[in-house]
């Protein structure tokens, strides 16, 4: 999916107040791509459906309210939700575990996963790691990812700078061999 | 390819594996369900600070307003734990947050990873806390500020005897009794006043004469309290101790054991560990805290034990990826009550996802 195909999806709650339609549609359209962007930032799918059903619903009650980048918005709510909710849910998992009572989602089964890259994703610093993802995989922009966090655009350049020298230093990729395409 | 298109492609066909086989239909439903049963109780004001409020919130610590709720502040309550409070983001420890006090959340720092807060045990004074502890739709929500911390002349004071409790309800004032020296009586009259605010019934003063006593009352004993008189504090002489600046020193740290697994592959395998330090300070130690990345649960507070053994359980930790395996750096500083920070000293714990037995 690339940048214009989200923009497109996520401007009539961007220019008004979210509707149920709209909120059916968005989730038709960027439940995959959300809950495996959410996935790749807390590590843990199980963690990521739950924050982002949570996100959604949060999304829904402010519906009076409108929202800028819904899928930016959810994302960070998401986050937030989940670094919360970790300790909560731990009881439960585990209880879960024991009796089988939630699906074991093997991501790998599809196609063989990227073990570097997701290695590499998981030694970056969570902030680092959530500002990459929402600009590589859900294709915000720097000012965007900047508007949904609610910092500084130039916070977002650091934070993006820093986690692509992490990237490429452990994916051995040399930055140098690349033209880069500059972040924003 | 540049970089940034090798990264986006990578990371892309990653985020649809890992996001593969969801159900949309089933999460609009889930969604839909959860929402026909009513918006999430939370945490309303009437009005701005000091009004009433009433508190049912799903969050850690806090829960809270939007700013666009209230008059320029969010307002959150302390729920079920205590909370450290800072003059800074990473600055010194300025007091403790307990459960059932209601604080207002004014602001957070540029990160977005600590809130300023109103101090409730001085709501002239701000204070810092990390952004975890509260309801995570406040931290996009309030201004960005810069720390100015307050000086705090009457820190002793504002910590015992003038506590505001709660201003949206009732205001505690200790009660006061003032002795007034005779003049034309020969005796002592206790005058024991109770004030309550707001002046909404008239604060009448009952005089407790002794049977002896002259059944006027001189001109100079007041009968009745003004409703707008400000309630006493009883003179507390300033501090003449010169400032504590020496910091806590931390030594002594062990981690037993040094290696522990995800809580949900065996009960065989240690999933947590025992962070022992032992600290020291001049005046005495407030707090030892531990931080770290990598897992979830930083900062996190180490428990007084014997003598000067703080100990904090490290973990357990449940849903790491099979592959996990980092060594975790537990930094740990102590703190006094002035403030002062140790130099920070670190233990490493590693943590594995998948246990083998």
């Amino acid at each position: 999916m690339r940048r214009e195909d989200v923009q497109a999806v996520s401007a009539p709650p961007t220019a008004g107040h979210l509707r149920a339609a709209e909120l059916e549609v968005f989730v038709q359209q960027h439940s995959q791509r959300l809950l495996g962007a959410l996935t790749l930032i807390t590590g843990n799918r199980a963690t990521a459906e739950d924050a982002m059903q949570e996100a959604l619903l949060k999304a829904w009650h402010r519906r009076g309210q409108p929202i800028d980048q819904l899928i930016a918005w959810i994302t960070v709510v998401a986050t937030n939700q989940a670094r919360s909710g970790w300790r909560r849910k731990q009881a439960e998992q585990r209880a879960l575990d024991k009796v089988g009572g939630r699906a074991t989602h093997n991501t790998a089964a599809a196609s063989e996963p990227d073990d570097a890259l997701l290695e590499a994703l998981r030694a970056l610093p969570e902030r680092e790691r959530q500002v990459a993802v929402m600009h590589y995989v859900l294709d915000q922009s720097v000012a965007q990812v900047a508007a949904a966090l609610g910092v500084a655009e130039g916070t977002v350049k650091t934070q993006l700078f820093r986690a692509r020298g992490h990237l490429a230093a452990r994916l051995h990729v040399n930055e140098h061999d690349h033209q880069q395409g500059g972040a924003a | 390819m540049s970089l940034d298109d090798e990264l986006r492609r990578r990371m892309q066909a990653a985020a649809d594996r890992a996001g593969a086989g969801v159900n949309p239909g089933a999460v609009a439903q889930t969604v839909a369900a959860k929402a026909a049963t009513g918006p999430r109780p939370s945490f309303r004001l009437i009005g701005g600070l000091g009004a009433v409020g009433v508190m049912v919130g799903g969050v850690i610590g806090f829960t809270a307003l939007k700013p666009t709720e209230s008059a320029g502040a969010t307002a959150v309550i302390v729920e079920t734990q205590r909370y450290s409070l800072y003059d800074c983001p990473d600055g010194g420890l300025r007091g403790t947050a307990l459960p059932g006090d209601r604080v207002y959340v004014t602001g957070r720092n540029e990160a977005g990873d600590w809130l300023e807060l109103r101090d409730p045990r001085n709501q002239s004074n701000s204070a810092w806390v990390p952004a975890d502890a509260v309801d995570p739709d406040a931290i996009v929500d309030v201004p960005v500020v810069q720390c100015n911390p307050t000086i705090e002349l009457m820190a002793s004071v504002a910590t015992s005897s003038t506590t505001v409790v709660d201003t949206t309800t009732t205001t505690a004032i200790p009660e006061t009794t003032t002795t007034v020296a005779p003049t034309t009586v020969p005796i002592a009259v206790p005058i024991t006043t109770k004030p309550t605010v707001p002046a909404t019934a008239p604060p009448t003063v009952p005089l407790t004469v002794a049977p002896t006593v002259a059944p006027t009352v001189p001109s100079t004993v007041p009968s009745t309290v003004p409703s707008t008189a400000p309630p006493t504090v009883p003179p507390t002489a300033p501090p003449t101790l010169p400032p504590d600046t020496q910091k806590p020193t931390v030594g002594q740290v062990a981690a037993n054991p040094t290696k522990i697994y995800d809580s949900s592959w065996s009960a065989n395998c240690a999933s947590s560990s025992v962070i022992t330090v032992s600290a020291a300070d001049n005046i005495g130690v407030s707090s030892v805290q531990g931080t770290w990345s990598g897992v979830a649960g930083s900062p996190k507070q180490f428990v007084k034990g014997a003598g000067t053994t703080w100990t904090l359980t490290f973990g357990p930790f449940s849903g790491l990826a099979s592959g996990f395996n980092q060594a975790v750096q537990i930094s740990i500083v102590a703190r006094d009550a002035a403030g002062n920070a140790s130099t920070p000293v670190n233990v490493a714990v590693t943590v594995n996802g998948t246990c083998l037995i």
